[in-house]
């Protein structure tokens, strides 16, 4: 805000001091034809005192109260009253903060906005999901207790507006929080078969994005049964399932054994309703640690997986069956074995730069060892929509300042569109 | 003690008393008359002729009715008899021996005095740069805070802004009669139905607006900071309409020093919202500082006089008439403030929509610039309080020496009054808003200049310069009209004002270019110093009438 009051506008002031003792001051509109009691003010038996000399005052009160005399008197007390209420109503009925707006700070207080995924006021996640609610994703709000959404079998994932949890572990054997800027989901009991337990989006991606997704190694298998397996399961899926019945996705995975051998599969499946067909296009042994992936795929031949920067598997001569838009899904597979995965964001990546505006012409900003000079007061970092984010800290250099500016640490997806604000 | 228009005449309507002689017969009359005339001089102790009897009378609330209750004709013929009689009552006064004063060393006097309206203000605006904390800014609130901070400021300052306008019309009204019952009386209800009726705007906004959008906590700081920042602007309205600009310097001096050593102390390691909160603290403490500055300063200034032997008896009016009255007032302190604060917040929802989304986010490059234009009122505030002080002084001579009869030359003399300080101060604002942000651009560290250099920055500098360099232009014709107890103009030409800064600023930066917002606030001035302008020119055009028919 302006850290200047503009004076309050002397104009009110009639120029009163100016005028010499006489007829008095200009006395508002309406005082000529005012009822006496409105001019009357000192009694006239005084005049023999000049007007410096201070009295003793008695007041002679308006007599009656009449309606009009009653509801004025109360306006303060019923105006307080009601502010209060209004206060502690809101107080007691809203939960949480909302940042809808993301910073990164800087040093010499310079600051980078950016629009950050929609989080629900009061803990409640209703509605759609917009494409902007699925970009830049990073679980930093922890989540409520999941509920019920009327008509659906899936669960809202407050507050995180346009997610949903669901999957054939079921509502009691499967768990879906975020915590400490990590959403995990879980399988809590060990069953003899397959089930899985997913976090999903209400709202669709359109195929010329690319899906994002970044998760921690994930954990070994607690059981010591041969049968035992964990897997983190990141798909994509036709967002028309719902109307069509078609179950059609592209995965992802990296599954665990319990002797510790991990694979990592790209595949795709066909069905309808359920019990759907899978196809490995790929399979490797995997090594532990966090991992990122990103797919492309336009739903009928093309499918691209890029894992941790490098292109894992890509064919343009598929069948795959599934109609856009998109929805991805964040999962987690598991048989005769408790299991959790945690995934640290996800993004729908639509666009292919990273792009810092507001800055003077002739600044400079560096990232991941890449520079680039500003113009038309933007800097823009060129990158492919499936290459991975970049969490490190960008550094802004100014004309005429050798000091540059430094942000604190944070992730940079592709895509992502930054404001920014200089310090004082 | 004023006649009672119904009761029955003292003496028969058919007959008219024609002298004082014949009055004496009626000696009720008679009696009234020496108390009405000595009323008379109370209210103006040196009547020059028959007319200025005539408005004391008329301003006692006698009309032709009631004079015909006394028995006379008109309130003219009730003039006549009473001004017979003033003589008798005439306390010679004393000679008030005028200081000679240069014109130019007055004009510096005046300016002077017209600059300590912005004290508080400049001030904080150096502190601010200097402590990084001030009345109601930090330059370390992170974009969230400062964007509860712009929106509490904007309620704030139009709330208090509405208030401190009826205060400074009625107070003062009150004050220069030196009816100090009266003054405390309306300060004292003037203040409880504005904190209410603040507290509920407030209290309105937060529940329907903020928390919904915002979310709780960030709702907080905007609670806190709202509350704070109406009590701050507030207290010091007392000390404006006393006019004591040492007290309100001195006042705003120790606030900004508590200010700052509450800030140090509370939030030396409490970074984001708890260092907001308390900052917000440090700001209502400091407000205390002058809170107690005005009370001591209406103490004694209105100290009615407990121990003294002479009693009055006072009855006050109505105070829902007072309200009325005052109500156009109060709606151009609004208006003005809106006009003003408008454009950087419809900029703000403009900058949200482009970051993704449908809220306020504080422009803060965009506000760097128009902050810095603001700074120009430091320069221009004084010459319209000098201009205004210059027409006070002129207008009662010139009236006294130019009869009834003689109105075109009184006519002609405020008109040239008009427009020779209309445009002087014009040409002044316009030269002021063509060179001193480049003065401002070279002499400032180039860290408070940032946002100036972005793109679009320096134009939006400039345009806003010019924008606000028209607001003293209509300020002052705002003067002339509310001197003339003409409040209708001044609050048509500030809400014309603001409108037409709202919508001109939102279509032009609805299009992504947020530095085109300053457009808005130039059209939004040009429209209020164009009604104001016309409106008073019209009325200085008729000025004796105006002046007479202001009482």
């Amino acid at each position: 805000m302006a850290p200047s009051e503009p004076p309050i506008p002397d104009a009110a002031r009639p120029a009163e001091p100016t005028l010499p003792p006489g007829p008095g001051l200009p006395s508002g509109p309406g005082a000529a034809t005012a009822p006496p009691g409105l001019v009357e003010s000192w009694d006239p038996t005084d005049d023999e005192q000049t007007s410096e000399v201070r009295h003793r005052v008695q007041w002679d009160w308006h007599g009656r109260q009449s309606w009009g005399r009653r509801l004025v008197a109360a306006f303060p007390v019923v105006a307080a009253a009601l502010a209060l209420g209004l206060i502690v109503h809101s107080t007691a009925s809203a939960q949480g903060a909302i940042d809808q707006v993301q910073s990164v700070v800087g040093t010499g207080g310079a600051t980078l906005l950016t629009a950050a995924p929609r989080l629900a006021p009061g803990g409640d996640s209703p509605g759609i999901g917009q494409l902007t609610d699925y970009q830049g994703v990073t679980f930093s709000e922890p989540s409520g207790p999941s509920r019920t959404i009327q008509g659906s079998t899936s669960l809202a994932f407050p507050p995180y507006v346009g997610w949903e949890v669901n999957g054939s572990a079921g509502a009691a054997n499967g768990v879906a929080v975020a915590r400490g800027g990590r959403l995990h989901v879980g399988i809590r009991r060990a069953t003899p078969d397959f089930r899985g337990w997913f976090v999903t989006t209400t709202g669709t991606t359109p195929a010329s994005c690319a899906f994002q997704f970044s998760a921690a190694s994930p954990p070994s298998v607690a059981a010591t049964s041969p049968q035992s397996i964990g897997e983190l399961v990141m798909a994509v899926q036709t967002g028309a399932t719902a109307t069509t019945g078609d179950i059609n996705y592209v995965v992802v995975a990296e599954n665990v054994a319990s002797d510790g051998q991990r694979n990592l599969i790209a595949g795709y499946s066909l069905g309808h309703i359920s019990h759907a067909t899978e196809h490995i296009l790929k399979r490797v042994p995997w090594a532990p640690g966090p991992i990122r992936v990103a797919i492309q795929t336009n739903g009928s031949n093309r499918l691209s997986v890029w894992v941790n920067g490098g292109l894992f598997y890509e064919a343009d001569d598929l069948a795959l069956g599934i109609t856009p838009p998109l929805q991805p899904y964040l999962e987690v597979q598991a048989r005769q074995t408790p299991y959790s995965v945690g995934y640290d964001g996800y993004s729908s990546v639509c666009q292919r730069d990273v792009v810092v505006t507001g800055l003077p012409d002739g600044s400079s900003a560096s990232l991941g060892g890449r520079r680039t000079v500003a113009r038309d007061g933007s800097a823009v970092f060129s990158d492919a929509t499936t290459a991975p984010p970049v969490t490190g800290s960008l550094t802004v250099t100014l004309p005429g300042n050798p000091r540059p500016v430094r942000f604190a640490r944070h992730t940079y997806w592709p895509g992502a569109r930054y404001s920014f604000v200089p310090g004082p | 003690m004023f006649p009672e228009t119904d009761s029955p005449p003292a003496v028969p309507r058919t007959r008219v008393a024609g002298s004082l002689e014949e009055l004496r017969l009626h000696s009720t009359v008679y009696d009234d008359l020496h108390v009405e005339a000595r009323r008379v001089l109370d209210r103006n102790p040196e009547p020059r002729n028959l007319r200025d009897v005539a408005v004391a009378l008329e301003s006692m609330g006698y009309t032709t009715s009631a004079a015909r209750a006394r028995g006379f004709e008109t309130v003219f013929d009730l003039a006549t008899a009473v001004y017979d009689l003033t003589y008798l009552y005439y306390v010679p006064q004393p000679a008030g021996v005028a200081e000679e004063r240069g014109t130019w060393r007055q004009f510096a006097v005046d300016y002077l005095a017209g600059s300590w309206y912005g004290v508080p203000w400049i001030m904080s605006v150096v502190v601010l740069f200097i402590g990084r904390v001030a009345l109601w800014s930090s330059l370390d609130a992170t974009p969230q805070v400062a964007a509860m901070v712009s929106l509490a400021f904007l309620l704030a300052a139009v709330m208090a802004g509405g208030c401190s306008q009826m205060l400074g019309r009625k107070g003062t009204f009150y004050l220069l009669q030196q009816n100090f019952a009266l003054v405390r009386w309306t300060v004292s209800r003037f203040l409880v139905y504005s904190v209410a009726a603040a507290a509920l705007a407030i209290a309105l906004v937060y529940a329907f607006y903020i928390v919904p959008q915002y979310g709780l906590h960030l709702g907080e700081i905007f609670l806190e900071f709202a509350a704070a920042i109406f009590i701050f602007l507030l207290s010091a309205a007392p000390l404006y309409m006393l006019r004591r600009f040492y007290t309100l310097a001195l006042a705003t001096g120790l606030a900004l020093m508590v200010t700052l050593a509450a800030a140090h102390l509370f939030s030396g390691s409490s970074p984001g919202f708890r260092h907001a909160q308390l900052l917000g603290l440090a700001v209502g403490s400091g407000a205390m500082v002058v809170i107690a500055a005005s009370y001591f300063a209406m103490r004694s200034d209105i100290d009615l006089g407990g121990s003294s032997d002479t009693l009055a008896i006072v009855k006050p009016p109505e105070l829902r008439v007072v309200l009325w009255h005052s109500a156009p007032y109060a709606n151009y302190g609004m208006a003005y403030f809106v006009m003003v604060l408008v454009g950087p917040i419809i900029t703000g929802f403009a900058y949200g929509h482009s970051l993704g989304v449908d809220q306020y986010v504080y422009p803060s490059t965009y506000e760097g610039s128009v902050d810095l234009a603001l700074l120009e009122l430091v320069v221009l505030l004084g010459l319209v309080y000098a201009s205004i002080e210059r027409f006070g002084r002129r207008l009662r001579p010139l009236l006294e020496s130019q009869t009834l009869d003689c109105w075109r030359q009184a006519r002609t003399a405020l008109r040239r009054e008009w427009a020779l300080s209309v445009s002087v101060l014009a040409v002044v604002s316009g030269l002021v808003a063509w060179i001193l942000p480049g003065i401002m651009l070279r002499l400032l560290p180039a860290t408070l200049t940032a946002s100036v250099r972005t793109p679009g920055g320096l134009t939006a500098l400039e345009v806003a310069s010019f924008g606000f360099a028209i607001v003293p232009v209509g300020m002052l014709c705002s003067q002339y009209l509310f001197f003339l107890s003409k409040p209708r103009a001044p609050v048509l030409g500030a809400v014309a004002g603001a409108v037409t800064s709202a919508l001109i600023t939102a279509v032009l930066v609805s299009g992504g270019d947020l530095t085109l917002g300053a457009w808005g606030l130039l059209a939004g001035s040009t429209v209020y110093a164009l009604i104001t302008g016309l409106a008073s020119y019209r009325a200085l055009s008729s000025g004796e009438e105006s002046f007479y028919g202001s009482f």
